[in-house]
């Protein structure tokens, strides 16, 4: 529990879905804008409104993508590694 | 009254509850502050662009937001699903109530999860050492509990002192060594959360499971 309330705290945050990356004090929002968490509400509210043209917008969907494939393949890495030190006791 | 009485067991056993696996409580606590954190960011980082939101600053908001959020802790530190419970009187609304809100309330279900809800109906009384026969770990005892009768006919858990546990281990170490002799055990519930008397505390309450 404590680590889904942690999650929400930072992606709430990172995502821009509380405000926009932009306004965030300056290294924190170029740390948010390439973060995974962007890729939530901050790129698809961008390209929506239009802040972002063609090719920028095309480089936000590449790094979203670039992150769907890392954190697809750590996290199943992290999982291998975790099941092998899993006991689970009755169901 | 009654429910006067029951606050302070639910409470501790709650906390007790809460503190079962420490490493999961830091954690909670962790989050919860940085959950306020990420407020006050989101709060500065507005405020950096707006400094005057019609006639409010960011002192004046970030001194709001602070007593909401101490009114808030304290609520949920001392009474989390209070209303569920004081509303869940003895009837059968009592157990519907239970899976409604709060964690206060969820207790009697949640210790014993085979007891209430087996649908067994208005029957035999249950007894607790029934419900957990050679479950229990090395060096509880089940005893035998007096005539559990109700006059009533419906089946009411009534507390004889079925459970014979050990006292709740006062040092972080001596916990430590419980569970993990509980982990060998290979049990479902850990003797730590047998502690709560549920069933005295049923019976103080005199719950019909009607259902």
């Amino acid at each position: 529990m404590g680590v889904q309330w942690a999650r929400l705290a930072v992606v709430n945050l990172l995502s821009g879905a509380l405000i926009p990356l932009a306004y965030l004090p300056g290294r924190l929002a170029t740390a948010a804008q390439w973060s995974p968490f962007a890729g939530l509400t901050s790129t698809p509210a961008l390209i929506f409104l239009g802040r972002v043209g063609g090719r920028e917008a095309l480089v936000l969907v590449a790094v979203q993508l670039g992150w769907v494939l890392a954190l697809w393949f750590g996290a199943r890495g992290l999982w291998g590694v975790a099941v092998r030190r899993l006991t689970v006791n009755g169901g | 009254m009654r429910t006067l009485r029951l606050y302070p067991r639910l409470l501790g056993a709650h906390v007790r509850s809460m503190l079962e696996y420490e490493a999961d409580f830091a954690i909670l606590a962790a989050a919860t502050v940085l959950m306020r954190v990420v407020n006050v960011v989101f709060l500065a980082a507005l405020f950096a662009k707006v400094p005057h939101l019609n006639g409010w600053t960011f002192w004046s908001v970030v001194l709001m937001f602070g007593i909401v959020a101490l009114a808030e802790g304290v609520g949920s530190l001392f009474f989390d699903g209070m209303a569920s419970f004081w509303l869940a009187s003895p009837s059968p609304m009592f157990a519907f109530a239970l899976h409604q809100v709060g964690d206060l309330a969820r207790f009697p279900l949640s210790i014993y999860p085979i007891a209430p809800q087996g649908g067994a109906g208005p029957g035999p009384a249950v007894r607790v050492h029934q419900l957990l026969p050679d479950r229990l770990p090395a060096g509880h005892r089940a005893v035998p509990s007096a005539g559990t009768a109700d006059p009533a006919g419906g089946g009411v858990l009534r507390g004889h002192g079925n459970l014979d546990l050990p006292a709740w281990p006062a040092s972080l170490r001596e916990r430590r060594q419980l569970r993990a002799g509980y982990a060998r055990n290979r049990m479902e519930t850990s003797p730590l959360n047998d502690r709560l008397p549920v069933h005295r505390l049923l019976d103080l309450r005199r719950v019909r499971y009607a259902f």
